[in-house]
Parts: C-alpha cells; sequence; structure tokens
C-alpha cells in the first residue's frame, strides 16, 4: 500500500538553529505513530511544517501522493490536515459551539456565507452538538472556551479536529497538564472517535498515553530522527533512554 | 416629525453607514482611518451619475456601491499583508490620497445652461436629483433608513450564515484561522470591499441630500470619528457602531449640553470606554449574554 504521509529530507531553520534536520519519516495509511523526543527537538515544528505554518528549507512531504510542502495553510487544509495545539488554540470570543464550526467554514459553498438555509443550519447544529456530546462537553455548547477546565479546552480541540474530517490526524500533547485519570479519560476518546480510519501522528511526554494509542513510535533529538519502530522495541533503546527520558527528567 | 429632528436622524443614518463601515474591518482585525475616502468615492460618483451624467437616482447609488466596493478590494489586496499600525497608516494615506486628488478633480459639462460637475478644491454642487424628484426630507429619511436597514439585514444574514463566524475568526486569529483552511488574504479582501460599499452607500445618500460636496469634508477627522463609533458603541453586533453614532450625534450634539465642548467631551468618553471596555459596550460577552436570555 501507498504510503498516506512521505517525509523525506525535510530540514527547517530558524537562522542558526536547525529545528529539523534531513528528517524522513512515512505512515501508512490508518497509521498512528508516536513523536516523542526531549523539549526543543523539533515535534512541534514539524507539526508546523506539516500544515503549512512555516515552509521547509529543503525536503518533501507527500500526502496520498500530493506534494504540500510550502504550500500554504488553507490549501493543506483543503487537502485533509487538522491539528491540535500544544498551547491551546481557542478563539476566546467565540462560544465553545463556534469554535467548534471554525473547523467547517472553509469546506462550505461561498454562498454560504450570506445564507444558510435553516435545514441546513439545523443540521449542522445537530452535527456539532453530537460532537461535542461525544466529549461531554453538551452541556458547554453556549459557554465561552473560558469557563472550560483545561481537559475540556483539549478535549474541544480534538472535537475541532474531527469536525474537520480530515485525513491526516496531528496531535501536539493532548494529555499535557491531566492527572492520570484524566489522560485515561483522553486516550479514551481519542482511541475511539478520532484514530480509526485516519492517520496520526501523536508527539506525547507521557509514556501512557503513547503506548496506549500508538503501536510505532519515532523519536527526535535535536532535529534528527534517532529511532523509529515498534514501540517497545523503541522505548527499550539505550539512546533512546539517554536523549529522551535524561533529559526529560530534569 | 420637525424638520431640526429629521435633520438628526439623517445625519446619524448616514454616519452609521460609515461607522458600519470601520466596524466590519475592525471585526476582520484591521484598524482604518480611512473609510471617510469610500465615503468620498460613493459621493462623487453617485453625485456625477445623476447631476453630471442625468442617470436616475438608484443607478447612481448602485453605481456608488459598485465602485466602492471595487476600490475597497483594490487597495486591500496589496495592504492586506500589511498588518496592525503599518494597515492603518497605509489607509490613512490612501484617504488623504483619495482627498488631495478629489482637490485637483475637475469633471464638469453643461447641464441646462450651467457648467456642473466636481470642479477640484472648489467643490461639487447642483446634485439636486433629489429636489427635483420632489422627495421630501421625511421621506429621504425614510430611503436613508431603508438602506440602513438594507445594510443591517445583509449582516445579519451574514450571522446566520459563515460570513461574519469567518470574519470574527480571522480578525481574531489568522493563523488559526488559516489553518481551519480560510484564505486570511481572501477573507479581508472581501471584509474590505463589503466596508468600501457600504462607505460609499452612505457617501452616495449624503451627496443627495447636502447637494454640495467638497474634498474638505472628508477629512481624516471624520475617518477616525467613524472608527470610534465601533469601538465605544461595541464590537458585538453591528448595532454596536450605530449606538456609537448615536451617542455622539444624537445626545452630545443634538442636546447641545456640553456645546463648545463636544469634541472633548466625545474625546474622554472614548478614552474611557477604551480603558474600561476595550471591545466598547455592546461587547461579545455582552452579546453572548442577551442571546443566552434570549435562548430561555
Ligand atoms: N517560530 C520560531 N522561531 C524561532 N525558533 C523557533 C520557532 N519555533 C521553534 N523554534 C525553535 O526550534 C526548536 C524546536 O522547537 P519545537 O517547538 O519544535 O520543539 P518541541 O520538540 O516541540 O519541544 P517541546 O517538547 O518543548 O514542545 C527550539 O529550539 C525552538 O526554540
Ligand atoms: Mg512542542
Amino acid at each position: 500500500m501507498a504510503a498516506a504521509l512521505e517525509i523525506a529530507g525535510l530540514s527547517l531553520r530558524f537562522g542558526g538553529l536547525t529545528a529539523l534536520n534531513a528528517l524522513d519519516l512515512a505512515l501508512k495509511p490508518g497509521e498512528a505513530i508516536g513523536l516523542i523526543g526531549p523539549n526543543g527537538s523539533g515535534k512541534t515544528s514539524l507539526f508546523n511544517v506539516l500544515t503549512g505554518h512555516h515552509a521547509p528549507d529543503a525536503g518533501s512531504v507527500r500526502l496520498d501522493g500530493n506534494e504540500t510542502a510550502g504550500l500554504p495553510p488553507p490549501r493543506i487544509a483543503a487537502l485533509g490536515v487538522a491539528r491540535t495545539f500544544q498551547n491551546l488554540r481557542l478563539l476566546r470570543r467565540l462560544s465553545v459551539y463556534e469554535n467548534l464550526r471554525a473547523a467547517r467554514h472553509a469546506r462550505a459553498p461561498w454562498r454560504e456565507a450570506l445564507w444558510q438555509t435553516p435545514a441546513a443550519r439545523r443540521r449542522e447544529q445537530d452535527a456539532m452538538i453530537s460532537l461535542l456530546a461525544l466529549f461531554g462537553l453538551a452541556s458547554k455548547t453556549h459557554e465561552m472556551p473560558e469557563a472550560l477546565t483545561l481537559v475540556e479546552m483539549r478535549q474541544l480541540e480534538i472535537a475541532r479536529v474531527l469536525a474537520a474530517a480530515p485525513k491526516l490526524v496531528l496531535l501536539d500533547e493532548p494529555a499535557a497538564g491531566m492527572t492520570p485519570a484524566e489522560t485515561d479519560r483522553i486516550i479514551r476518546a481519542i482511541a475511539e472517535h478520532l484514530l480509526p480510519g485516519r492517520s496520526a501522528i501523536v508527539i506525547e511526554h507521557k509514556v501512557q498515553l503513547v503506548t496506549a494509542l500508538c503501536p510505532r513510535i519515532a523519536v527526535l533529538d535535536a532535529g534528527r530522527k534517532i529511532a523509529d519502530g515498534p514501540a517497545a522495541a523503541v522505548l527499550g533503546q539505550g539512546e533512546v533512554r539517554r536523549s529522551y527520558f535524561g533529559a526529560a527528567s530534569c | 416629525m420637525d424638520g431640526y429632528t429629521i435633520s438628526v436622524l439623517s445625519n446619524i443614518g448616514l454616519f452609521a453607514f460609515l461607522a458600519i463601515s470601520a466596524w466590519i474591518l475592525l471585526i476582520a482585525g484591521e484598524i482604518s482611518f480611512g473609510q471617510q475616502a469610500y465615503f468620498a468615492i460613493g459621493a462623487y460618483s453617485g453625485g456625477i451619475a445623476t447631476a453630471v451624467w442625468q442617470w436616475p437616482f438608484a443607478a447612481g447609488v448602485v453605481i456608488a456601491v459598485a465602485l466602492g466596493a471595487a476600490v475597497g478590494a483594490l487597495v486591500a489586496w496589496p495592504t492586506m499583508r500589511l498588518s496592525g499600525l503599518h494597515y492603518a497608516i497605509a489607509t490613512l494615506a490612501f484617504a488623504e490620497l483619495t482627498r488631495a486628488s478629489l482637490n485637483v478633480f475637475t469633471y464638469r459639462r453643461d447641464i441646462e445652461g450651467f457648467a456642473t460637475g466636481p470642479d477640484g478644491a472648489n467643490g461639487f454642487g447642483d446634485i439636486r436629483w433629489v429636489y427635483e424628484a420632489g422627495i421630501e426630507p421625511g421621506a429621504y429619511l425614510a430611503i436613508i433608513a431603508g438602506c440602513l436597514g438594507a445594510v443591517i439585514g445583509l449582516v445579519a444574514l451574514m450571522s446566520y450564515g459563515r460570513g461574519m463566524a469567518r470574519l470574527r475568526i480571522v480578525g481574531e486569529d489568522p493563523i488559526l484561522a488559516a489553518m481551519q483552511g480560510l484564505s486570511v488574504t481572501r477573507t479581508k479582501i472581501a471584509a474590505a470591499s463589503l466596508a468600501g460599499g457600504i462607505a460609499a452607500l452612505g457617501g452616495a445618500l449624503y451627496a443627495h441630500l447636502a447637494t454640495y460636496i467638497e474634498p474638505a469634508q472628508f477629512s481624516v477627522m471624520t475617518g477616525v470619528h467613524a472608527l470610534a463609533y465601533g469601538l465605544i458603541g461595541g464590537l458585538g453586533t453591528v448595532l454596536g457602531p450605530i449606538l456609537g453614532v448615536l451617542i455622539d450625534i444624537g445626545l452630545l450634539e443634538s442636546l447641545r449640553v456640553f456645546a463648545g465642548y463636544r469634541m472633548i467631551v466625545f474625546g474622554g468618553l472614548v478614552v474611557l470606554v477604551l480603558i474600561v471596555r476595550p471591545r466598547g459596550l455592546l461587547d461579545e460577552p455582552t452579546m453572548r449574554r442577551v442571546q443566552a436570555w434570549l435562548r430561555r
């Protein structure tokens, strides 16, 4: 089977700093891969390139055979890439409902900017509210994001990814700041609703989450891939232990 | 209604177009000090259409709106890449350029024995369609109100559909908007075009009420007021900029309590509101509460 995502020789520099260094990574359709690595190793930068926020300095990114490296973010989003944000990126001035609906505007025809039939609007409302219900947020539909807990905000971001109906899902530390119990809940939500039928890259420092969701793990260190393989094997490697757990435990 | 009330209400209505125009760009995340340029473009093109070309009034209004929208889009195309302060200065520069151009713009034709049309800094008089058609001030106020109602209705439609949501998303977080698939440039060009058309509509209506227009009327202060109306009235609803106009023209000017000090009082009010409520009286949280209350 052809790869769903094929990254080859990808490099990204910020001035003198090399955030990504000749990175190769391929994902099979439906595959979920865990991406780990110490702080500043380039994980978020990879997502920024994959979503078009940064244009890479070298290399290629193929999504279902389409070259996306250097395309502007809206074009890449249209090809089916959606992400969450390590530092959360919700629209403070819009309700939870409008935050979720933000994922749907681009794929709707332009005339709907002016006129959405009441029936279409109701259909969309029902779809959005049942999405929120999946994450236990139905009662918060009309709240502002600031009324949500951290866990709920992360869940809303994940629901927003789902609302975009993407082919490739990019999750940036979806359980950051969560207790083990909360982490368990988010693992279940991701596994049940987000991963089936999609390719995914999951950045996470929590081994509990990575191993639960991703049979395969890749490790970044200073922008380079230093390991890639079955989760158990990768986590057992001495180099990974030194570079990753050594750095992360400080 | 007496003549004075009608003229105050007409004034409020005309300024509302300009205020809504600046408000739309505020929603899309841009500060424009130059919407008076589109008001001027609407006034001049609408006036030329009826007074010089002798077109019917409705055609003059349509051409004004079309021209305002087209110039709005055209100016936005290069300037939307600028951000914040730079965009604000570019709009200011464009407006002053427009005013300077009108100062030297002469286009006169002989209409029934009189040279009619814009005459540079001397202005453009005899825009008499409304009077020749025998439309009373009260009836013209109804026309202004009808056009304003149409603009409010358009924004209401956009709020019901996806238009306003698109503008608000792009205005609040363009990076997120782009990753959600929205083209930030295209959205902002659309906003600028809409804003240009609305200001031009107000300008065309203004020219036919005033019958005489001159470049000096479309100064920076006009644009600054238009911007301030949205900022004090609130960014949560299209009624916000109208509330701003009501406070300034309806209250401060008409009541004459602050005669002579009006600009100082208004300036102080703007500063006070911006400190206490940065997004105006009818800001987003207020509108959210109103909606929650309506849902009950
Ligand atoms: N926009 C930017 N401009 C300049 N340098 C940047 C930018 N974004 C990231 N960097 C740098 O690139 C390197 C990689 O950062 P990145 O955010 O990708 O790391 P990360 O692996 O996600 O780290 P963390 O685990 O802390 O989230 C860091 O040194 C960071 O300071
Ligand atoms: Mg990161």
